[in-house]
């Protein structure tokens, strides 16, 4: 005797479901219904392919019922009128909840056009505090590229002060956020360890922010090497990526903050 | 009825396209000034001025956020007249010129004695992190 499961299969899917619709020939059903009465499994599946069934005629009951009770007279003229008259009513609820959507977003975004920069302005009185929050409750938390391409010391200076003063800010205002210092070509100097002024500096920032990373160009290493055969020692805790100009193009589409230092 | 809904359709449709064409915003543009000497700044403010001309003053949210040596700009307005005029004519154009509170406590710099025309609502906590906050907004970045 073949055991409960494969006796199951005995009936496709497509059985089953002619036979929940109520399509199944008078000999196939009566086999189903005395497979049924023995077959558990068989008839857990029926029950599950009923209640879907059931389901659906009560989630749209006017098709089906139109469906269900014409004949083969009605049921042209009926589909055009009903169904059409369905298709549109859908189409527009969902082009007026489109608008709704849409006006309401607009609206959220009025409110941030008019209360952001009022905040701005207002919060500027208020040492900024609302300005930081409510770009805290409406956007992400701010993720920050800081690229850097010059080695002039002044803007190298200038640039870890700025990059000091965003991670304080941020800690001060109690709101996370992610900095990540892109060099490239001259601006490598700054990772450099033979060369670097900021190395106490960046190591001190590093134990002191772990949502800091610095980003070294693969593309500047190998031209150091090829064209001054400089083969350079990077400060520990680098990150080497393939291209620098590559990282801010996929870390701006990621949606991240672009600040050329 | 089905030209009534056909109608109706294309009417709210119609409208739908509308709102969304009035709700488009202006363009949002932050320039990023930390840096330069006079001749630059001058040349900054000039693109900012070709920018408006292009694009139409009623078009624009345009800022302008200094910070660092950028501060430089509105220091040497004080004493430089050209720089003066050019932004006191981007202001009425709606340009709004914002300095970095964090920049002024580091170079002890008193906003109403030493710099031009900047007044306590110009100041932004972190000129850095206020350039971030704007482009999550979707404020284009440009640094002249």
């Amino acid at each position: 005797m073949k055991d409960p499961d494969d006796r199951r299969r005995e009936f496709s899917a497509e059985h089953l479901n002619a036979f929940v619709d109520e399509q199944l020939a008078p000999e196939e059903k009566s086999r189903l219904l005395l497979s049924l009465n023995s077959n558990e499994a068989l008839s857990r599946e029926v029950c599950e392919l009923r209640k879907v069934r059931d389901l659906v005629r009560l989630a749209y009951p006017e098709p089906s019922a139109v469906g269900l009770r014409d004949g083969r007279h009605g049921r042209r003229s009926g589909f055009s009128a009903s169904a059409l008259a369905a298709t549109l009513a859908t189409l527009t609820f969902g082009m007026m909840l489109g608008w709704f959507l849409h006006t309401r977003v607009a609206d959220i975004d009025q409110v941030s056009q008019d209360n952001i920069p009022d905040a701005t302005a207002a919060g500027r009185h208020l040492a900024g505090k609302p300005v930081v929050t409510l770009a805290a409750t409406t956007h992400n938390p701010p993720r920050i590229i800081l690229h850097v391409t010059e080695s002039d010391p002044k803007q190298l200076a200038e640039m870890m002060n700025d990059l000091e003063g965003l991670l304080r800010h941020y800690k001060a205002q109690n709101q996370s956020v992610r900095v990540e210092v892109v060099t490239n070509g001259d601006g490598l100097a700054l990772l450099r360890a033979d060369v670097t002024p900021y190395a106490r500096r960046i190591a001190r920032l590093q134990e002191q922010y772990d949502n800091l990373s610095f980003v070294a160009c693969q593309n500047t290493l190998d031209r150091l090497t090829k064209e001054k055969g400089i083969t350079a020692r990077l400060l520990p805790g680098v990150v080497i990526i393939d291209s620098g100009v590559a990282q801010l193009m996929r870390r701006q589409n990621q949606g991240w903050a672009y600040i050329q230092v | 009825m089905k030209k009534f809904l056909a109608i109706l359709t294309a009417v709210l449709a119609i409208g739908a396209l509308q709102g969304n064409a009035l709700a488009a915003d202006k363009h949002k543009v932050v320039y990023h000034v930390n840096g330069g000497d006079e001749k630059q700044h001058m040349a900054t403010l000039r693109n900012i001025q070709n920018h408006i001309n292009a694009v139409g003053k009623d078009n624009l949210d345009l800022r302008v956020v200094m910070h660092g040596n950028g501060l430089d700009l509105v220091q040497s307005a004080k004493k430089n007249n050209d720089i003066a005029s050019n932004i006191d004519k981007l202001k009425i154009q709606g340009v709004a010129f914002n300095v970095c509170g964090n920049t002024l406590k580091g170079k002890k710099l008193d906003a109403k004695k030493d710099l031009y025309d900047v007044s306590q609502k110009d100041i932004v906590p972190s000129g850095v992190a206020e350039i971030a906050i704007l482009q999550n907004k979707g404020f284009a970045y440009i640094k002249p």
